[in-house]
């Protein structure tokens, strides 16, 4: 006999003492799952950048609306207040954070936040570093995922669409910068950039399958149950893995602030992860992503001088 | 700059040119409505499957979400007796929900229900098929072990677990002749077939699934 198909639990045909400790329905889980996401639904997909200064008042006030775009109400995170009554260790850290950063940029929490960080940040350097030789660079390796993906047997011909969306933010070349913003927060081209760096990596871990597959095979059975589970579709979190693959596919360092309770030698404990080809060029930029359990910011850290 | 419909039509007309160019085995387009979002794909199932010389028609409706959202796909007039679809024609399949990935296609979806049917073959065969029946006994603890099972499970299982044993009775009353017609239907949906049908919404999307059974 097959297992077990969906939940249906709903109404109780037998009506009576069982419906009592019956559990919720379909309907029901659903609601209660929407109810609980709509609050996060409602922030952006990409907020602005805010600096911790801004933060460092405990009493956490909702902040006027004072910069940003018009008709944009972005989140501000409030790293202090979310963490007020939380532990020194926090405290220490955000103190820390306070003093080497120059702010944050938050990103919806709807499972593809680490994609998404990813991508606007990435934009952001191409498009600090015009003129410089990593920007030829990167974009070079950004076009070789096009013959990745025919490669790992991808269907570019459907995907164009996804692949012209990811180019068209990296070659955003306008002077103000807060546009880059404004389009990673238009839905279907967030998306759509979180989706075509969700198949490359998949592309990346077919090809590099010797590199990845052990990685997997604890919990999966095969790497392509790991792709078709956690890597290609929408809105599931992402792991080391991921960003191991995304620092090799676009050669560059990612670097990831904890924001958890471990505790840190000096000020905040950082995850480095560095591509296995770096960019053979000079100054090449370094991604910095702000970590907390189960989620994914962009952090902004003051420039070395 | 493209917007959301643009890249919603630009997508779907290419995936209809190809599926109607080149569409893989057993899979043919239909019909599809002006604006793109209902389209009918006809099955047609392989020499050997079960359900060999049998055709059937699926609905896809895509929504302007497509593809970054999945296509709702449905069996529509006639609905194929398989352990993962209900009489409804909902679809228990991973890919059309929690699974989806806009890397695949509606030809690609279509052939994976498709494979989905053909792969049932020789566990429905080598199980229940009317044509080789097992011994009488074997059937009787089967129906047994599966009546317990389901009474063990929940209280909501139980009001299941009821409709099974009166139809085990019902078996194994029968004389051998009836009792190979009566099975093969209690096994071959899905074990919860009456109360989701009885109970799901109007979208198989709009029900939480859970897949433990790849095995077909």
């Amino acid at each position: 006999m097959s297992d077990t198909q969906a939940t249906t639990n709903a109404a109780d045909p037998a009506g009576g003492a069982a419906a009592a400790d019956a559990r919720p329905s379909d309907e029901e889980i659903l609601r209660y799952e929407r109810q609980i996401k709509a609050g996060e639904m409602e922030m952006p997909l990409v907020g602005d950048m805010v600096g911790f200064q801004r933060l460092h008042e405990a009493s956490a006030q909702p902040e006027a609306a004072d910069q940003g775009l018009a008709g944009v109400a972005p989140a501000q995170p409030k790293l202090t207040g979310e963490y007020e009554n939380g532990l020194p260790v926090y405290m220490d850290k955000i103190d820390h954070l306070k003093k080497t950063c120059l702010g944050m940029r938050s990103v919806r929490k709807d499972g593809n936040c680490f994609y998404r960080a990813f991508g606007f940040r990435l934009a952001e350097l191409v498009w600090e570093n015009r003129g410089l030789p990593w920007h030829r660079a990167v974009l070079e390796r950004a076009t070789a995922t096009k013959a990745l993906m025919t490669t790992m047997g991808y269907d570019m011909s459907i995907l164009e669409d996804f692949w012209e969306k990811f180019e068209e933010v990296l070659k955003f070349d306008k002077e103000d910068r807060s546009e880059l913003a404004t389009s990673f927060r238009t839905e279907y081209i967030s998306d759509t950039v979180v989706c075509y760096l969700r198949l490359i990596t998949a592309a990346l871990l077919k090809r590099d399958r010797d590199l990845y597959e052990a990685f997997v095979l604890d919990s999966y059975p095969t790497l392509e149950s790991f792709i078709g589970e956690c890597v290609e579709p929408m809105n599931v979190e992402s792991d080391q893995i991921h960003i191991v693959a995304m620092s090799n596919i676009f050669g560059i360092d990612i670097r990831i602030a904890n924001l958890d309770s471990t505790r840190a030698e000096k000020g905040i404990n950082f995850h480095e992860i560095s591509p296995m080809e770096p960019m053979q060029v000079d100054q090449s930029p370094i991604i910095t992503l702000l970590y907390r359990p189960g989620h994914y910011d962009v952090l902004y850290p003051r420039p070395i001088v | 700059m493209a917007t959301g419909s643009a890249l919603f039509n630009k997508r779907v007309k290419k995936e209809l040119a190809e599926l109607q160019a080149r569409p893989p085995t057993g899979v043919s387009l239909k019909s599809f409505n002006d604006s793109l979002n209902c389209i009918i794909v006809r099955l047609d199932c392989s020499d050997d499957s079960v359900y060999k010389g049998e055709s059937y028609f699926l609905r896809v409706s895509l929504d302007s979400s497509y593809p970054l959202s999945s296509p709702e796909v449905v069996f529509i007039e006639t609905v194929p007796i398989h352990p993962h679809i209900y009489s409804n024609g909902h679809i228990c399949l991973s890919i059309l929900y929690d699974q989806w990935s806009p890397a695949l296609t509606v030809g690609s979806v279509c052939l994976s229900i498709l494979s989905m049917l053909s792969s049932c073959t020789k566990k429905v065969l080598r199980r229940i098929c009317p044509a080789s029946p097992l011994p009488p006994a074997v059937l009787d603890h089967a129906l047994q072990l599966m009546v317990l099972r389901l009474l063990s499970a929940s209280p909501v299982a139980a009001a299941v677990a009821a409709l099974a044993a009166a139809a085990a009775a019902a078996v194994i009353a029968a004389p051998n002749s009836d009792r190979r017609m009566l099975t093969p239907k209690l096994q071959e949906r899905p074990h919860d077939n009456d109360i989701y049908v009885a109970t799901s919404r109007k979208s198989p999307k709009d029900t939480s699934w859970s897949f433990h059974d790849d095995s077909v």
